[in-house]
């Protein structure tokens, strides 16, 4: 086990390499670089920037510099002195934006997570023991319109009904009254107000997958011959099904849990762009849109540590409970 | 007669004496005037007794011991402000929102202080943390006197030494500042002598005449610059503090550089520990995750109102940092207080429709750059479309081919303004009846002008053909753009027209910061972009092609800039345009200023350099019922007069007290 | 396994026990001995409800969207000036003048701002089929005037749909749109494919260090989030590359979305497969390796490829419009069902014109649509194995 172990971590170490190379890549793909979106900025508020001016800032930033000399300055600093250097865009070290809104993400990400799982394993569970009943159309008929409806839409819709029939502004995780204060009983309220619509939004597009996954996995074990057994011995049918099919049939979600990382960012992105979310996916968005470098380089590289940190619990665990993936057999 | 750009301090240093010396006295009261007639139901004084000079909020710091009384705060001579409606009470949060944690614009509408402010007409800068100054008859010389017993929002006095501190240390380092700016330059990248004169007195000195520097300084994008406290900022400058020491801070701070750190403090608006000079100073800052930033009033401003009491009326400002759509429904559901900037036109129906039953008014600015224009790029590479867009007949045919009342009634229910772009009514460089040459729709005209200066073949799709026997196709570069006149459709409709008449215009809509590496590439043919009416003299680069950023002639413009090293050397049209932007900067008086404007607006009018579309017909406000003292009048809403702050927001309060 | 006892209305199940519904049960036992992979899945495919249902809406769309030019009223170019935001009109009926709508015009309220529509009830605008209307080209080639539905008199206007901010017909956009919005899934889906067989069969039949690497790299992938990628990619596109470059290398870079899967799945069903005894025979009697992957391994899952790939084009119809949304995919005046909903996209939108959010129904029907019959697919493709991954 420990063997094993050991050798995932191995593994993650080029991963995250090369995770890193092609982030820092990425990111400088489109053409123009931080300054040429800065005056773009500038000139949106109504100012205008002298082009000269320009010249010599590009050599401050070192921006004119080859790719691998910058990524090499930037993987190094991250390295040997936990910097991960300045964002261009504001003017403020990366690692403490990135640390302002990681907690944050972190909520939304779990809350949706759960409120998908709540929603979807009831429903997959019913689909399979319902297999083909109206029901179950009206399920599958439900995932897939939620998943189907652009969210950014659902967003704005959403937001618009609150408004409009309730009066109730949308917009952002906290009420102004509440954004800067401690945190207390009340804000926590606050919060839970704010967050209904993208855990639904979000979360209800998610649904689909999961219905559906889990629909098979149980319908898989349903047919063996223990679930037979079982009820040739007469068990009653609710615990015939609670008892073990559908505790199997969870296994695969829950070894699986590390792969949702990254799609928690994903999903956040554009529902958070809409709501002002103070979300990191926003910040990204931002980052990558004006070519933040630094600042969208550090979230990236965060959000695939985190993945790659999930998926080796994920490994692991997995391992623990099934021996043949330990061996490499499976 | 031909010109270099590094000539031009020989300008006519001849015609000196003749222009009557400028003091200007911005004596208590002489600020407002244009209030007088305003009326309306506007409520009366009703909340603060005769004796309340201050905010209870701060009486109670007073009163604590915390702070000193009023009298110790305020300058010996406080600039006295008349409200436009009424004298207000204390207290209240205003809330406002924004798109964006970085944009300070609301420092410029709500927490400015300069040397000079803008009259209740934005039209002539007054004096304001000046008490006084002093213009000499050449345009070179400017003294500056600054009001007794002014003091920095921490306590700190503010006096002559942070001018000097600004000047030498910031505008006048070659870290910080590596090319002098050009609202502060002699005009050859250097920036002018400056001199401490005394305690409260400051002299600039210009090598050669600068008549645009007052307007500068009224100007809040410019004039909050010049206001830097010395006894705060010193400390993370080198020259100032011990430079391994300000290497420590800046390092612990995450910064590679102390200019870069510098920078970070000084930025009033994202560091809540600058001092400021302005009426509102940040206490929460806007970058965090929560999105919300938070004004409080400075206990040490120096604006009374006539009773004498202290300014701002209200309180605290609230900032929400929202995206557009959130921003829309908070407008929409009267949780804003008081906001214009930010807001988008097309969102208007919606605020009216709910401004009743929510508790606000929607007011109609007048709205100021917006106007839609194309520019040519007459700098152009191709040789062939260069001399196209030279061409006079080639620019009054374009733009007669354009049906502007169908894009007005498509796009703006026909309530939006057409007009060529040029210095507009009560603008000090309009000339009657500008704006309106080739206007008219009349493809007609345009057909027989084309076909006059050679265009008068076309191939099987009826696109015209150019001498070298390639189809008459332009790129318009643009960026996409719906809170105001909703660019594309108005381009594609300028392309279905001018496709009539065989002119193949081609959309091309870019991301912003590709169209600002585009211009100063040069690599463009026409741009499409919003075009500046009223005080263009501060960016003139919107008529004149002064800098490589220009949208009508970047590779003028770096020949400009660049004294004919770089760049294109432009035609004659041009280098007369550039002759006449020298006159009007370092013109003597207002008058040779003011002359020199009006030709260069009669050259654009006659030529048509740039193609005017539409404009909105005015830019909506929201403000609460409860909200008294916001303007009335239709001001300009405009960068220039710093938006919301053209109604001198300090003077803003709530009826309900909160 | 086949032997469950339990009754069961799984339609596997149901195909070995239930009785034909029509015809002679002898025929139709006869038939299902001797029916081909490809006719035991249609055969069960056709017992989804849903899923037919989901299929016959997709053949209407795309059927719909090759003939555009015949289906749309206007062409997307046509635009009226007094007609920004028109409602939608619905179409009244008189035995006299067959379908007709009353001609409007609209105004702009300079107190409200709101669109003052005012019906001309004197005068009718005859709808008819078949009608003579501006002219188009189908498939880039046939010239035409004829549209399927709209005003008989050339010039007059009507707007089942409404019209959006610049006047033009919303009915029209939307069909001009389809057309990018479903080939832009079967495009990319396309690509995948290629990438996912080439890759997939490469790791899944040769194993070793070769899998090892190919999975790796897949891992690597799917741990970066996509729309990053998808944005630093769609912002790399030069801009000046006109309306169809843009769209295929939108494509291309959507269908980094879907090969990885797809060579997970393709190499799951062949490790799984190549130890089969009929692969194992074929290799005995000296079968090349090119014609056993051909002939063998590739029928026995091509059935579960296709269920794959049509769940990975809704994916990628959605993708257009997020990458639209974030003003990096197509842009107006290019049309896709994206561009539209991101015009769309706005409080005034919502609160005072909702018809423009119509492109978005037809997104959630072509998505769900696609959804049921890869769902229908992937349970009637595999009789013996798992009805899923």
């Amino acid at each position: 086990m420990l063997r094993y172990i050991a050798i995932r971590l191995l593994h993650a170490i080029p991963t995250l390499f090369i995770i890193s190379v092609i982030a820092f890549f990425v990111i400088q793909l489109p053409p123009g670089d931080f300054l040429s979106t800065q005056i773009a900025y500038l000139e949106s508020q109504g100012a205008s920037v002298d082009s000269s001016q320009i010249e010599a800032l590009r050599i401050r930033y070192g921006i004119g510099d080859p790719f691998w000399v910058q990524y090499w300055k930037w993987i190094t600093a991250i390295l040997f002195n936990g910097d991960f250097g300045l964002s261009f865009q504001y003017q403020r070290p990366v690692s403490g934006l990135i640390m302002d809104r990681l907690g944050l993400t972190l909520i939304l990400g779990l809350a949706t997570l759960f409120f998908t799982w709540i929603i979807a394993l009831p429903a997959g569970i019913y689909s399979a023991i319902r297999q083909h009943s109206i029901g179950e159309y009206i399920i599958s008929g439900l995932g897939f319109v939620a998943l189907a409806i652009p969210n950014f839409l659902a967003a704005l819709v959403l937001a618009y009904i609150a408004f409009a029939f309730f009066g109730h502004s949308v917009g952002g995780l906290f009420s102004p009254e509440h954004a800067n204060a401690p945190w207390s009983l009340a804000k926590i309220g606050d919060l839970l107000q704010h967050l209904w619509i993208p855990v639904i939004v979000i979360g209800l597009a998610g649904t689909a997958g999961i219905i559906r996954t889990m629909r098979a996995n149980l319908l898989d074990e349903l047919h063996k011959p223990y679930v037979t057994a079982a009820r040739a011995k007469g068990l009653p049918e609710r615990r015939v099904i609670a008892k073990y099919p559908v505790r199997i049939s969870l296994n695969p979600f829950i070894s699986t849990i590390g792969w949702n990382i990254p799609q928690l960012f994903d999903g956040e992105v554009i529902v958070a762009q809409v709501l002002a979310l103070g979300t990191m996916g926003p910040l990204l968005l931002t980052a990558l849109k004006s070519q933040d470098m630094y600042l969208a380089g550090g979230i990236l590289l965060i959000i695939a540590v985190l993945t790659v940190i999930g998926t080796l619990i994920s490994d692991i665990a997995l391992a623990a409970v099934d021996p043949r993936v330990r061996f490499g057999k499976a | 007669m031909t010109h270099s750009p590094n000539t031009r301090t020989a300008t006519r240093m001849g015609v000196l004496a003749t222009s009557v010396a400028l003091f200007l006295t911005a004596c208590s009261g002489s600020t407002t005037d244009a209030n007088e007639d305003a009326e309306g139901n506007v409520p009366e004084n009703t909340g603060t007794p005769d004796d309340v000079m201050e905010s209870p909020m701060l009486t109670e710091l007073v009163d604590s011991g915390d702070l000193p009384p009023l009298e110790e705060r305020l300058p010996a001579e406080p600039m006295v402000m008349t409200p436009v409606h009424s004298e207000g009470q204390y207290g209240g949060t205003l809330k406002r929102a924004q798109a964006d944690a970085q944009n300070r614009a609301i420092t410029e509408s709500f927490q400015n202080a300069g040397l000079l402010e803008w009259d209740w007409d934005a039209e002539e800068p007054i004096a304001s943390l000046a008490e006084d100054f002093e213009v000499s008859d050449d345009n070179r010389e400017y003294t500056f006197k600054l009001r007794d017993g002014l003091k920095w929002s921490d306590g700190e006095p503010f006096t002559a030494e942070d001018l000097m501190f600004t000047f030498e240390d910031w505008l006048g380092n070659e870290t910080t500042m590596p090319f002098a700016p050009f609202w502060f330059s002699d005009g050859d990248g250097n920036t002018p002598q400056t001199e401490q004169i005394d305690e409260l007195t400051v002299k600039v000195t210009f090598s050669e005449p600068f008549s645009l520097f007052t307007k500068y300084l009224a100007h809040p994008g410019v004039s909050h610059q010049f206001i830097k406290p010395k006894h705060y900022l010193s400390q993370f400058h080198p020259d100032y503090t011990d430079p391994d020491e300000v290497d420590d801070l800046v390092k612990e701070a995450g910064f590679d550089a102390w200019d870069q750190y510098f920078g970070d403090r000084d930025n009033a608006w994202t560091n809540p520990d600058r001092p400021v000079m302005g009426a509102y100073v940040v206490s929460s800052a806007p970058s965090s995750q929560s999105g919300t930033a938070e004004m409080e009033r400075n206990p040490y401003f120096w604006k009374t109102d006539p009773a004498g009491r202290q300014l701002p009326y209200i309180d605290n400002i609230q900032v929400q940092v929202l995206e557009q759509d959130s921003i829309d429904l908070r407008a929409a559901n009267g949780d804003l207080d008081f906001q214009a900037n930010f807001l988008g036109y097309n969102t208007t129906e919606v605020y009216l429709e709910n401004a009743e039953s929510r508790g606000y008014n929607v007011l109609r600015w007048e709205s100021t750059g917006t106007l839609l224009g194309l520019n040519f790029n007459v700098s152009v590479p191709d040789d062939d479309m260069r001399e196209l867009f030279l061409d006079r007949d080639f620019r009054a045919a374009f733009s007669q081919a354009i049906n502007r009342d169908e894009i007005n009634e498509t796009l703006l229910g026909g309530l939006g303004i057409i007009t060529q772009p040029t210095a507009p009514e009560g603008s000090e460089y309009h000339i009657d009846g500008a704006g309106q040459n080739n206007i008219e729709y009349d493809p007609d005209q345009a057909n027989e002008l084309l076909d006059g200066i050679g265009l008068d073949e076309t191939n099987s799709d009826g696109i015209r053909l150019m001498e070298n026997g390639d189809p008459l196709q332009i790129t318009l570069s643009y960026v996409e753009n719906n809170t105001f006149v909703p660019n594309t459709d108005a381009y594609n409709m300028v392309s279905k027209d001018l496709k009539e008449v065989g002119i193949d215009l081609v959309l091309r809509p870019v991301d912003g910061s590709l169209y600002a590496e585009l211009r100063g590439g040069n690599d463009f043919e026409m741009s499409g972009t919003n075009v500046a009416e009223d005080d263009w003299d501060l960016e003139p680069v919107w008529y004149i092609p002064t800098a490589a950023n220009s949208h009508s002639a970047p590779g003028y413009g770096a020949w400009y800039t660049s004294g004919g090293d770089e760049g294109m050397e432009p035609p004659a049209e041009f280098k007369e345009l550039m002759d006449l932007w020298d006159d009007l900067r370092t013109a003597e008086s207002d008058e040779d200023r003011i002359a020199a404007g009006k030709q260069i607006m009669q050259i654009h009018d006659d030529e048509t350099f740039i193609i005017g579309l539409v404009k909105l017909p005015f830019h909506p406000v929201i403000a609460s019922q409860d909200l008294i003292n916001v303007r009335d009048d239709e001001p300009k809403f405009s960068f220039y007069y710093g938006r919301e702050g053209i109604t001198k927001p300090e003077l803003l309060y709530f009826s309900s007290g909160e | 396994m086949s032997l469950a006892p339990i009754p069961s209305d799984d339609p596997k199940e149901q195909l070995e026990t239930a009785e034909p519904e029509s015809g002679d049960p002898k025929d139709e036992r006869v038939q299902l001995a001797t029916a081909s992979q490809r006719q035991l899945i249609w055969m069960r495919f056709r017992r989804h409800k849903m899923a037919m249902l989901g299929l016959w809406i997709l053949i209407l769309m795309y059927f719909v969207a090759a003939l555009a030019g015949f289906f749309a009223p206007f062409t997307t170019n046509s635009a009226h000036s007094t007609h920004a935001y028109h409602p939608p009109q619905l179409p009244k009926f008189s035995i006299s003048d067959g379908f007709y709508v009353h001609p409007s015009e609209g105004r702009t309220d300079i107190d409200t701002l709101k669109r003052v529509f005012e019906e001309d009830t004197s005068e009718k605008v005859e709808l008819g089929f078949f009608v003579k209307g501006e002219p188009y080209k189908l498939f880039g080639v046939i010239e035409s005037d004829r549209h399927f539905f709209g005003p008989k008199e050339m010039g007059e206007r009507f707007y089942l749909f409404g019209a959006d901010r610049a006047g033009a017909d919303v009915l029209s956009k939307l069909i001009y749109g389809s057309q990018v919005s479903l080939s832009i899934g079967l495009v990319g889906v396309a690509i995948s494919l290629v990438l996912g067989l080439i890759l997939g069969g490469i790791s899944g039949y040769f194993g070793g260090w070769v899998d090892n690497l190919i999975q790796r790299f897949i891992e690597l992938i799917m741990s970066i989030p996509t729309l990053p990628l998808w944005l630093g990619l769609a912002a790399a596109i030069p801009p000046t590359f006109g309306i169809v470059p843009t769209y295929l290398m939108i494509t291309v870079i959507l269908s980094l979305l879907g090969w990885t899967s797809l060579a997970r799945v393709i190499r799951g069903r062949l490790l799984q497969t190549r130890d089969e005894d009929f692969v194992l025979a074929a290799r005995l009697d000296g079968v090349s390796t090119a014609r056993i992957i051909r002939r063998h391994l590739l029928p026995s899952f091509m059935s579960h490829i296709i269920a794959t790939v049509s769940l990975s084009v809704p994916a990628m119809i959605l993708a257009e419009t997020s990458l639209s949304f974030l003003g990096l995919g197509m842009r107006a005046p290019a049309i896709s069902w994206g561009v539209l909903l991101q015009d769309a996209q706005s409080v005034k939108t919502v609160a005072t014109a909702p018809w423009l959010l119509i492109p978005g129904i037809a997104v959630v029907l072509a998505v769900v649509a696609y959804n049921f019959v890869g769902d229908g697919l992937r349970d009637s493709a595999d009789p013996y194995g798992k009805r899923s991954e």
